[in-house]
Order: structure tokens, then sequence, then C-alpha cells
């Protein structure tokens, strides 16, 4: 080997070096639990989820009405949110690539953190949108887990990753029913969305102005559970109980992933 | 003569801060080498595919730390009449199971009600014991010592034993720069080595690696192994195919560590007579709920479940089949107890056992560094 060709190598060699280094954002190394940096003054807004079964809290385990008049339960709901920006008049501001709501996790017990709670930083300025996606783009989603530290919304100690296809799960239902009135909840349901066609993405008008005076803002973000399974379609959740990753039963999982999309509201 | 005195000195204070402060003195005092432990990162040995472990800052691996907690998970002097160690109803034959005990007996002949869990990959665990009550490996050590129904000693005799040794204060030295150990520092030690008992080599990893070409019938095992059950049916409702699976994944597959750490009702009874997760939490929804354990090794665990119920691999896979009972607190994962589990045919079930077996790792079941080491 002469020394142009170990010369050229090493160039090249350089050269993917800076470009791995360059693209590993600061806030992959750390995590994404901490609102992404933002130059300059900013505000600290706070992205609350709140879900509701017939306008009441969502609690575990706590019985509720469908619109058909079954009883149902929740045992756990979680779901991820990604790629949440601010824009004004068509110029937006990444505040945060990704984050795990969990409204319902028996197997979650620190409650020192708010689960369905995301923190961002907001440069002061007039914003009047605000847009995030619900589940992960293509590249999150083709992340390895093993990557992360365990505390990270994409670790594996999330539980919210599918091996057998290499994906992450986006929205995570599950619970029990009554289907058949007999007044006990035999029936059990169970839904995680998944691969990137469940991708979704929501954008809300919301004027924002902030600055010195006004750096503490709250955002929320609520949805009624029924409209997981009746919204714009309904779910026959007799006839399709689950949804665990079978593409060619994938209708299931786009029903949910559209009724949530659609269900979501900013207060 | 003033190096003597520095040295004198630090001994001094090393001995005044230790837990068990009246401790005899050792018996015979040893010379100390420098204290220079050799850190280790362990999931450099761990396959790149399995999740990483989080090795706590207050007890980083080290070489020597390892060399003790292996000498000490066998040390019978940890019991109360000097008969049982860690090794006793944890035996690296069986995936450090009892030996294929249903329960376990302690030194003073008492049954325990819960099998004896596996030490395999325990790194990588969020909790330990099938109710979870110990959140780190070092919890996890610190209590068979003391527990009556098993080793059934008191800590600080079990101390005592261990600092009369001169080999054990040695070691203790090498590995946390102390001369005389306590009872947190050989729970750490124990700890340790639990964390380097690690599988990676079964004819699975080596699939994984690309070395190994699964056969058709345990590939087809490992399909259903990642696969619902699903059933496809006309508008009306009825039933016109059913595509086979055995529905495992949900707890069992992250990452090829074949447990997702948490706990779950997997149908196994209407009635408790275990609380199981609710021991420990309190909460009625985790009644009869238990830790899921890892699949590596599962050929060498038996019996299973946490009371070892079925004796064999062959009553598990018929159990989640076409055994699953309902309850109030049963897993909506299980989804399909209403017909009695996934219904798998004679040929899936062979399948599913193939697919088990490949988990199965030899090098780690006669790895000599887990074994028991020679006499001190």
């Amino acid at each position: 080997m002469n020394m142009n060709t170990v010369s050229k190598i090493t160039a090249i060699l350089m050269l993917v070096t800076s470009l791995a280094l360059t693209s590993c954002s600061k806030e992959e190394e750390m995590g994404c639990w901490p609102p992404l940096d933002v130059p300059g003054d900013s505000a600290n807004v706070i992205m609350i989820f709140n879900a509701t079964t017939n306008g009441q809290p969502l609690e575990l385990l706590k019985n509720f009405k469908d619109p058909l008049g079954r009883t149902m339960q929740v045992e756990l709901l979680k779901f991820y949110v990604s790629n949440v920006f601010v824009s004004f008049n068509g110029a937006s501001t990444l505040l945060k690539k990704a984050a795990l709501v969990i409204l319902v996790d028996p197997n979650v017990t620190d409650t020192t953190k708010k689960h369905n709670e995301i923190a961002l930083k907001i440069p002061y300025g007039n914003y009047d949108r605000i847009t995030f996606s619900v589940g992960l783009d293509v590249v999150q989603n083709a992340g390895d887990p093993t990557k992360y530290p365990s505390a990270h919304p994409l670790s594996i100690n999330q539980n919210t990753y599918w091996d057998a296809w290499g994906k992450y799960k986006f929205f995570m239902i599950e619970g029990k029913g009554d289907w058949d009135g007999d007044g006990t909840l035999t029936n059990i349901y169970g839904y995680h969305t998944g691969f990137d066609e469940c991708y979704r993405s929501i954008s809300f008008e919301k004027m924002l102005t902030l600055d010195a005076t006004n750096s503490n803002e709250t955002l929320n973000v609520n949805f009624e559970v029924n409209d997981v399974f009746f919204g714009k379609d309904t779910l026959d959740m007799k006839l399709h109980p689950s949804w665990h990753g079978d593409i060619n039963t994938i209708e299931t999982a786009f029903i949910i992933s559209d009724n949530f999309q659609e269900g979501l509201r900013l207060n | 003569m003033r190096n003597i005195l520095i040295l004198l000195s630090f001994m001094f204070i090393l001995l005044s801060c230790s837990k068990e402060e009246k401790e005899d003195l050792p018996k015979d005092p040893i010379i100390l080498p420098p204290y220079n432990p050799t850190y280790v990162d362990l999931n450099d040995r761990l396959p790149s595919y399995l999740p990483r472990m989080d090795i706590p800052a207050d007890n980083k691996t080290t070489i020597e730390g390892i060399e003790l907690g292996r000498a000490l998970f066998y040390e019978p002097l940890l019991s109360g009449d000097g008969t049982q160690s860690c090794g006793s109803c944890h035996n690296q034959s069986y995936g450090f199971t009892d030996n294929g005990k249903k329960f376990s007996t302690g030194i003073d002949q008492v049954e325990g009600n819960r099998n004896s869990m596996q030490i395999i990959n325990a790194g990588l665990r969020t909790s330990f014991f099938w109710d979870g009550r110990a959140a780190t490996l070092e919890d996890q050590a610190f209590g068979p010592v003391t527990n009556p129904i098993e080793m059934h000693e008191k800590w600080p005799r079990a101390v005592a034993k261990i600092n009369d040794i001169s080999t054990y204060r040695e070691m203790g030295y090498k590995a946390f720069g102390v001369v005389q150990l306590d009872s947190v520092l050989i729970s750490k030690a124990i700890a340790q080595f639990e964390r380097s008992i690690i599988s990676g080599n079964s004819k699975y990893d080596r699939w994984k690696k690309g070395e190994y070409q699964m056969t058709p019938q345990e590939d087809y095992g490992r399909k259903l192994f990642n696969k619902d059950r699903d059933e496809i049916r006309d508008s009306l409702g009825n039933v016109i195919q059913v595509i086979p699976g055995a529905d495992c994944f949900h707890c069992h597959g992250d990452l090829s560590d074949f447990t997702d750490n948490l706990f779950h009702n997997n149908g196994m009874d209407e009635i408790f007579t275990d609380p199981g997760r609710e021991k420990v939490t309190g909460n009625a929804y985790d009644r009869g709920k238990f830790k899921v354990p890892t699949l590596r090794n599962i050929e060498h665990t038996a019996p299973y479940m946490h009371d070892g119920r079925f004796k064999t691999l062959d009553e598990v896979i018929d159990h989640y089949s076409d055994g699953l009972v309902h309850s109030a607190t049963i897993d909506p994962l299980m989804k399909n107890v209403d017909i009695g589990g996934v219904r798998l045919s004679l040929s899936e079930k062979a399948a599913l056992k193939a697919f088990l077996l490949t988990l199965s790792d030899p090098d780690f079941l006669d790895n000599p560094d887990y074994s028991e080491p020679p006499p001190l």
C-alpha cells in the first residue's frame, strides 16, 4: 500500500468520522427526556395529555360504558409522541424528537414523574401553530433500542419494541370488556399499533406569545377513550379484539391510529 | 517507621468504618497488596443484540469483585449450619435452578413455596424474585442469608465467619480496598458474580449471528413464537380460517432476552393461593401476577412456573395451548383465554418446543468461570 493510498484512506476515514460525529446530536447522546436546548431566552411549556371516559378522568381498571352500553376497563394506555414543532407563518422550530406518554400502566410505579407530561422549551416569540406526531418517524422506528440508556423513551426498558419485526409499538391500549352483558369483564382486548404506516401527524392552530412576562404555559391535549374505538371508523372489538403486528390485518391498526388522530383536542 | 504508622492509621480507619463494628479483629493478619482492582465492562461480554446492563455506580464490576463473589456464592459458611450456599439451590447445570426440584429446602428442612429462579443474564433484570420484591441484584443477594426458610443465618455471624478466613480478607481487599468485609460488601460481590453469569452462545444466538441455520421445524417454531393466533372471519362473524400462532413474544420477546421483565397473570388459576406481585405492591390488580422469567436454557430449568407445577416443557406448552383459565387479573395479552389458549396442533407444539430447545447454551452450563471454585 503506497502513501498516496494511505492518505486517501485516512481522508475518507476522517470524513466518515466527522460526519458520524456531527450527525449525533447532543440530545441523542443525553436521551430525549430533557427539552431540546434552544438558543436565547425561552419559555417553559408543558404539554399534558389527558384521557377521559365519558368525560371523567381515565383511571386504571375503572369501569365505564362504551357507546353500545357495554362495560369496559383500561389496563394499559401509552403511546409515542414525536417531532413536536411550533411554527409561525410556516417557519417551524423543533422542540422534541420523541417522548413516551404513559396514561395507564400498572407496571409503572415511579409516581415522582408525571408520565403524561412533555416538557418543552420554546424560544420567546409569537407562534400560530403546534404540530406533533403519534408514533415514531421512519428513522426513529428503525432505531436500535440497545443503543439507548434505560431511561430513554426509545430504550428496550420501555417495553415498546417488537423484536420480531425490528420496530416500535406506537400506541398501546389493553383492557377488558363485557361484550355479552353478563356482568363479568371476561372479554379481553389489546391493540398495539405500529409500523411506519401507522405514523400519524396532528396540527393545531394555537396562538402563543411567549416572552419574559409569559414564560410558562400549559397545553392540554385531551381525548376520549371511546373515540379510539368509536371515532371516524368503528372497531368491532368483539370481532377483532386485538392487533399485535399482523400485517394481514393491519386495517385494525389503521382504525385505531386514525381514530386517535381525529380524537385529539387541544385546549 | 513513619510509613508503618501511616499504614497502621489507614488500617485503623478502615476497620473503624466497618458495618459490623463489633466483630473481632482478624486472627491472622494479611500483608496488604496495592489496591488496584481491574474494572471490567460486562456489556462487552453480551451479544450486541441483547439489551445493555445498568451497572450500579456504587458497585462497578471488577475481576476481583467477580472472583470474590464467585467464592462467596458457593460458600456454605454463609448459612446457619454451614451446609448451604447460594449454589446449593442455584446449580449451574440446571441453569442455576435447584436441581429439578419444585421447591427448595432450607437448612432447617423447611420447604419454600416458590420455585428457585434461574440466574441467567441477571444483569439485565429490572427486579428480582418471582414477585419483584428486590429492585437490584445487590438487594436480592442480601436476602437469602437471613431468610429463615433458606440459609437461616444472622449477618454478623456470617460476616465473622467470612472474615475469619484470611483468603477472604485478602480477596475483599483486592475487590473493595477494605480488610474486613461486611454484609453489604458480601452482597455486592455476589451481585457482581451473578451479573457476570451470561448466556449468549445458544443455537439461537448462533442463528442470530448467521453461524447456524435452524432446521425447518425450529424455524417454524420461531415463527409461531413470534406470532399471534388470528382468526379470519366472514361478514357474519363466522371463523373461516385460523392462522396459528403461539403468542409467546408479548412477554418473552424482547430483544433476544426472552422476557419483558414485567409481571403478568398468565392464566394458571382462578383463585390464588399465592398473591404474587400483590404481596409487594398491595394492589389487588397485581394479584396472581408473577415475574416473567427468561426462556434461555429453559430445557434445563424445569420444573416451570413460580410454583414449579409443570414438570416438562410439554406441560408448559399444553398450558398455553389449551389450559388457560380466567380470573379477575388475567393479563389482556392472554387474549385466547376464552377458548383455553392458542390451540396449537401436535406438530405446532413440537415445532415450538424445537425452537425453545435452541435457547440451550451448553457453553453457559459448562462454563468453568461460573462453577464452584477450588476450596480456599
